[in-house]
């Protein structure tokens, strides 16, 4: 069972994604913000790092490179609002913009998620993981 | 004239008694006078003074009767007239006056008058005589030129004049004129050519201006459809997810696990909109195109839409051997075959049918030369999508494109699909066509420039 921290400016976002991930047995914290989220990195360890790379008011892939840094270890899932292409059953994680993915890549996401994505996607993506540790 | 020497030899005579001074007898002065009237300048003459007069002693000849009775100068009315000359005489002034006949000068006169009218007389028998030799020659063909300047001013250049003459001028003058009718023809086509290669000029611009603010429209709508879509997706997040733990919640006989259901579908719907407007607004820049295997990616979208129809359906698919790639984008590509697949299988609706997917390497070139540049320039792909079902009357086809258009009932479809495969075509610089009919079945071809293999 992992510690998540979930980085989402949108509260629904947040409470829904908690509580599919509570449910799975997995501990999630949520923040509204990257600078919160990098506090928070900073004081404990966290597992997984699931955010949108878009996020207002700040470049997203900076923060998470930085989260990176500070948690070399962390797997990162980076959800994404940019729509889903309608093929998203043909790859196990959403198709999404070119320039997303490269973002992504950059930022060195393990995995992209495009939102909104069923609970098993979501559920999926962090247990991938588990069979590392 | 009479009248002048009259005057002259009068003044003579006055500066000759002036130089003889005051020495002049009477007698003298009376020669000097008599002189006067023989050399015939006057009938008579005298000198007139403060206190006496000194007279000619003769008439002249041709005085005639009547200054016999009347010796003595008349006034008008008289046939006498007389020229008053001052004259200085023994330190005194006089006047010398000479006095001459009126009669022969009006003889004269009427001579001169009954000449005249006779030769005015001639003139006009002579004009009489002329003038229909001159209209002939002359009038006429004034006439004509013209009746003829006053057509062309009028606007009709089409007439062509016709002037009988055999005077050189005016058969020149004729010349001139059809010559500058002909050129004036000439401008007139030239202006009407340039109006209207003007007018040509303005609807194209027209045109390409609507298509410009088509575009911008487009885009501004993209823009917008593209932070909508990202605002609802999120929206879709906490629904989609609160649902299904909802649903977990209940007890599985609970019926109030239906409606959540419903909301879970509902949602799901949603964000198959979502996805395609944003599929339709956003424009992958030609730039980040790649080549792309079409067959691989046709072959793997038949594959998804086999899994997604009802076993009933039948769904074939055939792709010629060695068909060449196209530059494009994979995502976009498959998109486009999906849809399309989507969109027949809706057709079939509830009856057995049938979808037939081909691939095939065409030359199109001559067909689409003058309407798309990419397909002129060498080989096309061809990919078909036909189904067996219900159709599609006239009406239907020419809107088929049309975002939001859409045949089925609400929920059923979006009417998005093929104005996203119309757009993606327009971006490939491909060509689409379709082919209908009524319970028949319908087939969409949809042409794409190949490219090189790699």
């Amino acid at each position: 069972m992992s510690r998540i921290l979930l980085i989402d400016d949108d509260p629904d976002v947040r409470d829904s994604v908690a509580k599919v991930l509570s449910r799975e047995g997995h501990t999630v914290t949520t923040v509204d913000g990257a600078q919160k989220g990098l506090e928070m990195i900073v004081k404990e360890h966290f597992d997984v790092l699931i955010a949108d790379l878009i996020m207002p008011g700040m470049d997203g892939v900076q923060a998470i490179r930085r989260i990176r840094e500070v948690n070399g270890g962390i797997k990162i899932i980076a959800i994404s609002g940019g729509g889903d292409f309608g093929a998203k059953r043909y790859r196990p994680h959403a198709i999404t913009t070119t320039a997303y993915l490269e973002a992504a890549a950059d930022a060195g996401a393990d995995c992209v998620l495009t939102k909104p994505f069923e609970r098993a996607d979501i559920v999926d993506a962090v247990s991938q993981f588990e069979g590392g540790e | 004239m009479f009248i002048d020497n009259v005057r002259t030899h009068a003044r003579f005579l006055a500066d000759s008694l002036e130089r003889r001074g005051s020495t002049a007898t009477d007698a003298e002065v009376t020669d000097i006078l008599d002189s006067l009237v023989v050399s015939g300048s006057g009938v008579f003459s005298e000198l007139v003074g403060a206190n006496r007069t000194i007279s000619s002693s003769l008439l002249s000849p041709d005085a005639g009767d009547r200054y016999q009775e009347d010796f003595g100068f008349g006034g008008h009315g008289d046939t006498v007239y007389y020229f008053s000359v001052p004259v200085l005489h023994s330190g005194e002034q006089w006047n010398l006056r000479v006095g001459f006949d009126e009669l022969p000068i009006l003889e004269k006169n009427a001579l001169a008058n009954r000449n005249g009218l006779a030769i005015i007389g001639a003139y006009l028998v002579m004009i009489s005589i002329l003038m229909p030799m001159i209209g002939r020659r002359v009038v006429r063909p004034v006439r004509a030129l013209q009746r003829a300047s006053r057509e062309i001013a009028s606007g009709s250049l089409s007439e062509h004049l016709t002037v009988e003459t055999d005077l050189v001028e005016f058969v020149e003058l004729s010349r001139d004129l059809e010559l500058m009718k002909s050129r004036l023809i000439g401008i007139s086509q030239q202006l009407q050519q340039e109006m209207e290669d003007r007018e040509q000029a303005e609807v194209k611009s027209r045109s390409l201006q609507q298509q410009l603010r088509h575009r911008q429209r487009l885009e501004t709508v993209g823009t917008l459809a593209g932070g909508i879509a990202h605002e609802i997706n999120n929206i879709l997040v906490p629904i989609i997810l609160f649902a299904d733990t909802a649903i977990e919640d209940l007890a599985p006989d609970n019926p109030v696990r239906d409606d959540i259901q419903r909301v879970l579908r509902a949602a799901t719907r949603a964000k198959g909109i979502v996805s395609q407007v944003l599929m339709f607004s956003r424009k992958i820049p030609r730039g980040e195109f790649t080549s792309v295997d079409m067959a691989a990616v046709v072959r793997d979208s038949v594959d998804l839409l086999k899994t997604s129809m009802p076993v009933s359906a039948k769904l074939s698919l055939e792709v010629e051997p060695n068909c060449p790639f196209i530059l494009g984008d994979p995502s976009l590509l498959s998109q486009l075959v999906l849809n399309l697949g989507t969109n027949a299988y809706q057709a079939l609706g509830s009856r057995q049918g049938e979808i037939k997917v081909t691939l095939s390497s065409v030359d199109v070139r001559r067909r689409f030369a003058d309407s798309h540049e990419l397909l002129a320039r060498g080989n096309s792909l061809r990919l078909t999508i036909s189904d067996t079902g219900e159709g599609m009357d006239k009406n239907t086809i020419a809107r088929i494109f049309e975002p939001f258009f859409t045949t089925r009932d609400v929920g059923q479809g979006s009417g998005l699909g093929l104005s996203v495969v119309h757009g993606i075509v327009a971006d490939l610089g491909g060509a689409i066509e379709v082919e209908s009919e009524v319970e028949s079945g319908s087939t969409i071809t949809v042409y794409l420039p190949a490219i090189e293999q790699h």
